[in-house]
């Protein structure tokens, strides 16, 4: 058979390799480039409640092939707390979002009570024998109130969606002054958190008022800021906080988007007879990261690493 | 000579079924690529292919050797540059290019008998066998950066190609008896 004819029968395998061959390297470097060196941690900002046993819960992203996993976790400085993995898990193309689940006991509760202290970074094992090295986590800090016992305004109802808005509806049981509504985490982050007070008060305060939330979801509330403190409520009112995370911007989106957060608003006040009071109005944002959030996570932790 | 097509075929039929207990494979490549390569060098044909039939299928027998034992999935798998992913794609283009050979020996080897209509069928094998068993390879090299539907569609590739193997393997027994 002539040499040409042999080429030209041949042809074809050659193609086939070829393109096997390329589609294979050009694969790979892309899968490899999806890959993280080293688990991340996405970033946690949460305000602690004033009793033990809190568990909170700490994210992460693990490739899903190989690579490092997280073993466990130290938290240096801070006394007695329990680590551990959480089997909920999101499972991206490429990574996973896993959990950790950090028990607060007393002594640490103790130590995050004195100022300026919180959790920041955790020191990371990996399963590889390696680690060691502290990764930023957030912040994990005691809200600076303590839960009133008996307190006159107590929870009526709540609501939290996955589009990260939500309401609380407190009921006021006893003749009140209302003196302030606050959270330092929601102040450092009011650009993209949408707080709004509705307070009803009854028309003749021997009448109960029926529940505002479950009449309607109109938002006719004012902003938190903008509310005019102290006002003195009477027994019946009820107090709808509602809440919305606006981290979009147009087709811009924040950084913090992609953030965990735990946030305490506490509503304080006093009694007729002059006994302060404060009840807590739990706000949480849990980011939904999209395939593409997953990416740019990833290619930023690699980016960082180089 | 046609003990040679017979050992070719029965040497493609075990390459393709595996059977393991637990890690250990009772059926190993290696003896269907030894028998491949025993059966080639039986034929009698000026064609280059023998060379590279009988080459590529001793290559692959020895490639098989660490298959026996290990797993054929983990961790090492998984990842496109890892250890049992090299390994096989080497034996899957290798294997690409012994059917392909064979086939291009049947053809020769009926050309030199002068039947036309053998020559043709096997070329039309060689042709379907590249274009499924090409493609399905192709396919796998895409997993790695697939959503897990679309893996999904991996046994529609893996059933084509295994039809086509089996497709070339019943030639090879009709080949032996002619």
């Amino acid at each position: 058979m002539k040499e040409d004819t042999v080429i030209r029968r041949n042809l074809p395998l050659f193609l086939v390799i070829a393109a096997i061959a390329a589609s294979w390297i050009g694969n790979g470097i892309h899968y490899n480039r999806e890959q993280l060196d080293k688990p991340v941690f996405f970033q946690h900002f949460i305000e602690l409640g004033d009793y033990p046993e809190q568990q909170v819960e700490l994210n992460l992203l693990e490739n899903i092939n190989g690579g490092k996993r997280v073993t466990s976790l130290e938290f240096p400085g801070f006394e007695l707390y329990r680590v551990n993995r959480s089997p909920n898990e999101q499972q991206y193309r490429y990574q996973m979002n896993n959990k950790f689940l950090l028990t607060i006991e007393k002594p640490t509760l103790d130590i995050l009570r004195q100022p300026d202290q919180a959790i920041k970074q955790a020191k990371v094992y990996y399963s590889d024998g390696t680690g060691g090295e502290g990764a930023d986590i957030g912040e994990i800090r005691f809200s600076g109130t303590t839960y009133t016992l008996n307190s006159p305004v107590e929870h009526s109802s709540s609501m939290g969606s996955s589009d990260n808005l939500g309401y609380s509806v407190l009921r006021v049981t006893e003749p009140v002054t209302l003196t302030s509504i606050g959270s330092e985490l929601a102040e450092s982050i009011s650009d993209w958190l949408k707080i709004d007070v509705d307070i009803t008060m009854p028309a003749d305060p021997r009448i109960p008022q029926t529940n505002p939330a479950a009449n309607s979801n109109d938002d006719k509330g004012i902003p938190w800021k903008e509310l005019q403190l102290p006002v003195e409520l009477p027994k019946g009112s009820t107090i709808k906080i509602s809440y919305q995370f606006q981290f979009n911007k147009g087709d811009l989106r924040a950084e913090q988007a992609l953030n965990y957060y735990r946030i305490l608003l506490w509503v304080e006040g006093v009694e007729k007879t002059g006994r302060p009071f404060n009840a807590a109005v739990h706000i949480q944002y849990d980011p939904y990261p999209s395939e593409r959030d997953v990416s740019a996570l990833t290619q930023r932790a690699r980016g960082l690493e180089r | 000579m046609m003990r040679g097509w017979k050992q070719i075929a029965w040497g493609l039929l075990l390459v393709l079924i595996d059977i393991r207990i637990i890690v250990i494979d009772l059926l190993p490549d290696m003896i269907g690529y030894l028998l491949i390569s025993i059966g080639a060098s039986k034929l009698i044909t000026t064609d280059k292919w023998r060379t590279a039939v009988i080459v590529t299928s001793l290559a692959l027998a020895a490639m098989a050797l660490p298959g026996m034992v290990m797993p054929a999935d983990g961790e090492a798998g998984r990842s496109p540059f890892g250890y049992v992913f090299i390994l096989g794609m080497v034996d899957g283009i290798g294997h690409l290019v012994i059917v392909y050979g064979i086939c291009c020996l049947a053809a020769s080897r009926a050309l030199e008998e002068d039947d036309k209509e053998w020559a043709g069928a096997a070329d039309s094998r060689r042709k379907a066998f590249l274009f499924i068993n090409g493609f399905a390879l192709l396919y796998h090299t895409f997993t790695f950066n697939m959503d897990n539907d679309w893996r999904l569609a991996s046994f529609v590739f893996i059933l084509a190609a295994i039809a086509m193997e089996l497709a070339i393997i019943i030639f090879m027994f009709r080949t032996a008896k002619r």
